[in-house]
């Protein structure tokens, strides 16, 4: 799988502490040193040929389709409209967009926990339900 | 350039920006109301298929005035757009590098003050905002708002809060500059004639000298060394 934060990349977010002026008062796109230097040709009108998207009633989050999130630690629960894998605490169906009354967070450390759970997975605290 | 005008029930007013993601268009809803319409690069979206959930769980348990509601998905023949709620105002980059705008010693401090409150905010809910620079934030004169949570993760993965401080400090930098009319011939250490608790302040921040604990030493330290 495409390893979104390598450790190259990782030690790139962090901006050069050692810059000067001629950083810092350069506005233009070299200036910056943000991803807009990253981004490459995406040849826009060969990809909208075909539907790159998952669509209603395909399955959002299954990595066979390599379309989807990972499964995630928190775990996913089921769009009721269109049966798509949804991440745990989002509040729309990332695939039709229909909106998720499941999601829910820890009151404590505030990361999504999975439908049902009575604690949280990642630090213990009750979530109140 | 806008290729269209609608997106489903979304009216598209104009471009708003892009970057390697994507681009975001200013829209209306049915009822008038201005939003954002993120819409994904297919050849990103493809490539990142591990990671395009994060932003949309992330910004779903977070809730603060200054940073954009999530308000949807589009999933169209057309494209895959995210619906956010409109923050007014410019961005920083725009402001310094547009308008040219010299930031006084107040203006950054209040700048200042409310990112560190927006990242005391985000930190406390364990997230990573990870991408905080002058064309993620917005300022309307009274209100910072801090944008993209594209490249944002909880903690406990790869990305842990020295990253938003570094990366702060790299936008007090770039304010600090806005008023800098010397030569340039070195590091921002050497140039700005700064005082030295704000040097070590930013040192600290900028990783060279040691990093801070947690959010509510930078705001004090900051507060110390740039209320004067």
């Amino acid at each position: 799988m495409f390893n979104f934060f390598s450790d190259s990349s990782r030690k790139r977010r962090y901006p050069n502490p050692n810059r000067g002026s001629s950083h810092y008062q350069k506005g233009g796109f070299f200036g910056m040193g943000s991803s807009f230097s990253r981004s490459g040709s995406s040849s826009p009108r060969r990809q909208y040929g075909y539907q790159p998207y998952p669509r209603q009633g395909q399955h959002y989050g299954m990595p066979q389709q390599n379309q989807g999130y990972a499964a995630s630690q928190s775990g996913s629960c089921i769009c009721p409209n269109c049966g798509a894998s949804v991440p745990a605490g989002s509040k729309f169906c990332l695939s039709c967009g229909a909106k998720m009354a499941s999601a829910a967070f820890c009151p404590n450390c505030g990361k999504p926990v999975p439908q049902g759970a009575k604690f949280c997975p990642e630090c213990g605290s009750p979530t109140g339900r | 350039m806008i290729f269209f005008r609608r997106a489903g029930c979304y009216t598209v007013e104009s471009r708003l920006g892009g970057g390697r993601y994507g681009v975001c268009y200013l829209a209306r809803d049915p009822e008038g109301r201005r939003v954002v319409l993120k819409k994904f690069r297919p050849k990103i979206w493809r490539e990142n298929s591990g990671g395009n959930h994060h932003e949309a769980v992330i910004l779903s348990g977070l809730d603060h005035p200054a940073i954009p509601e999530f308000l949807g998905v589009l999933n169209l023949p057309r494209g895959y757009f995210f619906i956010l709620e409109y923050k007014q105002g410019t961005t920083l980059k725009d402001l310094l590098f547009h308008r040219h705008t010299e930031f006084t010693e107040s203006m950054i401090l209040r700048v200042g003050t409310q990112l560190l409150d927006i990242l005391s905010y985000i930190h406390s809910r364990s997230v990573v905002h990870g991408d905080i620079s002058i064309s993620n934030i917005v300022d309307d004169g009274r209100q910072t708002a801090l944008l993209d949570f594209g490249l944002a993760r909880y903690t406990g993965g790869d990305l842990s809060v020295d990253l938003d401080h570094s990366c702060f400090g790299n936008v007090l930098l770039y304010l600090l500059y806005s008023r800098y009319r010397g030569k340039k011939f070195g590091a921002w250490y050497e140039e700005l004639d700064l005082s030295a608790g704000k040097t070590l302040f930013l040192k600290r921040l900028m990783g060279l000298e040691a990093p801070f604990c947690d959010d509510a030493e930078v705001k004090e330290a900051f507060l110390t060394f740039f209320s004067d």
